[in-house]
C-alpha cells in the first residue's frame, strides 16, 4: 500500500579532489514525490556530493542509480554516455544555482528564459508558451508585467523568483536546489521559503536541497543527511533529525539556533 | 478489536554528547495497547515522558529500544522500520496530532490551513467547503477570520484552528497535547463533544490533560507513565 517509486539511489559516493576527501561513502534513496535536505557546515562536502548528483563532476568512486524510465531498472550515470547526461539535465532535472545569475541569461526577458526550457517540451505555439511564462510568474509571486523585461535588471529576490519559475514550470522529475535562500535578506527569504513550499507541495516533484539554514530544511523537507568532514553523520526523517538528534555534530548544530 | 497501536519494551534514553555524555534514563518497558474508541489519558508529574512517549510513537522521537506497531488499514507498521516516506503516509492519513502549539506555512489562510488536511487525505469533495465552514463555525472562529493566517491570532483561537486542521480529516488515531489548556470553559465544552463524536466513531485516541475534572469527561483509562521510569 505504501510504495511509492525509487526515483535515485546513491550507493558509497566517493568524491576526492587529489588527496583531498570531498564526500566519501554516501548512501541514501529518493523517492517520487520525496524533498531531501543535506546541511552542514561549510566545508562538509554537501555541494561536492550535489554536483557529483547532478552530473557537474564526475564521483571517484560508488553508484548514483537514476530512474529514467519508470518500466526500466534504475541505470548508473556514471555509465551513461555524455550525451545522454545533457539530454537529462535539460529534460529530466532542473539545477536550482545559489547564485541566480549563473542560472538565468541576463540579457534574455524574464519570459524568454522560463521559455527556453518549456520550449523543449511539445508546446510549440508561442501564445501558449507565453501564457505558461505568465501562469509561472504568478505562481512565484512575480508581477506579470515584468515579463519583457531583462532580469539583469531585476534584485536577487526577484532573480531567484524568475529562476525557480524557469526550472519548475518544465515539470522535472529531479530538482536540484543549492542554497535557495542564500544571499537574500531575511524578509525576502521568508516571503520565498514559503512560496516554493506551497509550489512543490503541489507539485510532488522530487528535490534535494543543500542548505547550512536548519530553518530553510526544517520548512521545507522531508527527510535529512547531516554531513561533516565528507560524511554523513546522522539521516532520518527531517523533524526527528531535528527534535531528537543523535549524533553530538546534529546536536551541537541544532542547541546553536538562536531563538528570535 | 485488535489494537491500533500496540508498544513492546518501548524504551527511551536521551544521550547529550556536549554535555558530558550526561544519560538521561526517561522511561523503560513500556508494554502499551490502545483499541479503536478507547481514550487514553497519559498522566504523571510533570518530566515524567508523556509529550516524549507521544513523540515516539508519532516518529517524532527514535526510541533506544523496543518497538511499535500502528494498525492502518488492517495492516501493522512497524514504525522503526518504516522509511521515511511511510511516516509521513502514517502521519497524513492514519495518525493526526494536535500539538500543543500550531505550526503552520506563513501566509496560508486559515481556511485553507483546514481543507490541506482533506487534500492531503485525497478527500477534498465539492460539499467539502460546507464540511470546514461548519467546524469552523462549531469551533467559534469568526468567519471574518477565515481568510486570514492565524499567526496574529489570540492563543485560544490558534488552538482551535489547530483542533480544527486535525479534526477535519479522517484519522483513525488521534494524539491530543492538551487541547483545551488555552480554552475558556464554553469552547472547552465544544472541543470535547467533538472529542467524544471521534471516540463515537471508533477513533482511538491518546491525550495529555493535566485537567482532572475535564480529563475524567472523555478518558477511558489512564496510562500512568511514572510506573516507567527508571530510577
Amino acid at each position: 500500500m505504501i510504495v511509492k517509486d525509487k526515483i535515485l539511489e546513491v550507493k558509497n559516493l566517493t568524491h576526492y579532489y587529489g588527496e583531498q576527501v570531498g564526500c566519501e561513502d554516501i548512501s541514501f534513496d529518493l523517492y517520487q514525490g520525496e524533498i531531501l535536505g543535506i546541511v552542514g557546515e561549510s566545508g562538509s562536502g554537501k555541494s561536492t556530493l550535489l554536483k557529483c548528483l547532478s552530473g557537474q563532476i564526475s564521483p571517484s568512486q560508488g553508484m548514483i542509480n537514476f530512474c529514467i524510465d519508470k518500466s526500466q531498472p534504475l541505470q548508473d550515470l556514471c555509465k551513461i554516455s555524455e550525451q545522454k547526461k545533457r539530454s537529462l539535465m535539460r529534460k529530466e532535472w532542473g539545477i536550482v544555482q545559489q547564485n541566480p545569475r549563473d542560472g538565468l541569461r541576463l540579457r534574455v526577458s524574464a519570459g524568454g528564459n522560463i521559455a527556453e526550457r518549456i520550449i523543449n517540451e511539445e508546446i510549440k505555439n508561442y501564445s501558449k508558451i507565453r501564457n505558461k511564462a505568465l501562469e509561472w510568474m504568478d505562481k512565484t509571486e512575480m508581477e506579470k508585467s515584468r515579463i519583457d523585461d531583462f532580469p539583469v535588471n531585476f534584485s536577487g529576490g526577484m532573480q531567484q523568483r524568475l529562476q525557480i519559475s524557469k526550472i519548475l514550470s518544465s515539470n522535472p522529475k529531479l530538482v536540484y536546489m543549492d542554497e535557495p535562500t542564500g544571499g537574500l535578506d531575511v524578509s525576502v527569504q521568508a516571503k520565498l521559503l514559503d512560496t516554493i513550499t506551497i509550489i512543490v507541495r503541489d507539485l510532488n516533484v522530487s528535490m534535494i536541497i543543500v542548505s547550512h539554514d536548519l530553518a530553510v530544511v526544517k520548512f521545507l523537507t522531508d527527510k535529512l543527511l547531516v554531513m561533516k568532514s565528507g560524511k554523513v553523520v546522522e539521516s532520518g526523517l527531517t523533524d526527528r533529525v531535528l527534535d531528537d538528534p543523535q549524533h553530538s555534530y546534529t546536536q551541537l548544530l541544532t542547541s546553536s539556533i538562536l531563538q528570535v | 478489536m485488535n489494537p491500533s497501536i500496540k508498544t513492546t519494551n518501548l524504551q527511551k534514553t536521551f544521550t547529550l554528547h556536549n554535555q558530558n555524555s550526561t544519560e538521561l534514563k526517561v522511561l523503560k518497558n513500556i508494554n502499551f495497547s490502545i483499541s479503536p474508541g478507547e481514550c487514553v489519558a497519559l498522566t504523571g508529574k510533570s518530566g515524567t515522558g508523556k509529550s516524549t512517549f507521544l513523540r515516539m510513537l508519532y516518529g517524532n522521537y527514535l526510541p533506544t529500544a523496543g518497538s511499535i506497531e500502528i494498525l492502518y488499514n488492517d495492516t501493522y507498521f512497524d514504525l522503526m522500520n518504516c522509511l521515511e516516506h511511510q511516516v509521513i503516509y502514517l502521519r497524513k492519513h492514519a495518525i493526526g496530532y494536535v500539538s500543543q502549539f500550531l505550526v503552520v506555512i506563513p501566509r496560508v489562510s486559515t481556511f485553507d490551513i483546514v481543507s490541506n488536511t482533506l487534500k492531503q487525505q485525497n478527500t477534498l469533495e465539492d460539499n467539502s467547503n460546507e464540511k470546514i465552514s461548519h467546524l469552523l463555525e462549531t469551533l467559534n472562529i469568526k468567519k471574518n477570520m477565515w481568510h486570514l493566517p492565524p499567526m496574529t491570532f489570540s492563543g485560544g483561537e490558534q488552538q482551535r484552528v489547530n483542533i480544527a486542521k486535525t479534526f477535519i480529516g479522517n484519522y483513525p488515531i488521534l494524539f491530543l497535547d492538551e487541547p483545551t489548556s488555552a480554552l475558556d470553559k464554553e469552547n472547552t465544552e465544544i472541543v470535547l463533544e467533538l472529542i467524544k463524536s471521534k471516540l463515537n466513531k471508533n477513533v482511538a485516541i491518546i491525550t495529555i490533560i493535566h485537567d482532572a475534572t475535564i480529563r475524567n469527561q472523555i478518558c477511558t483509562r489512564e496510562f500512568n507513565l511514572e510506573n516507567f521510569t527508571e530510577v
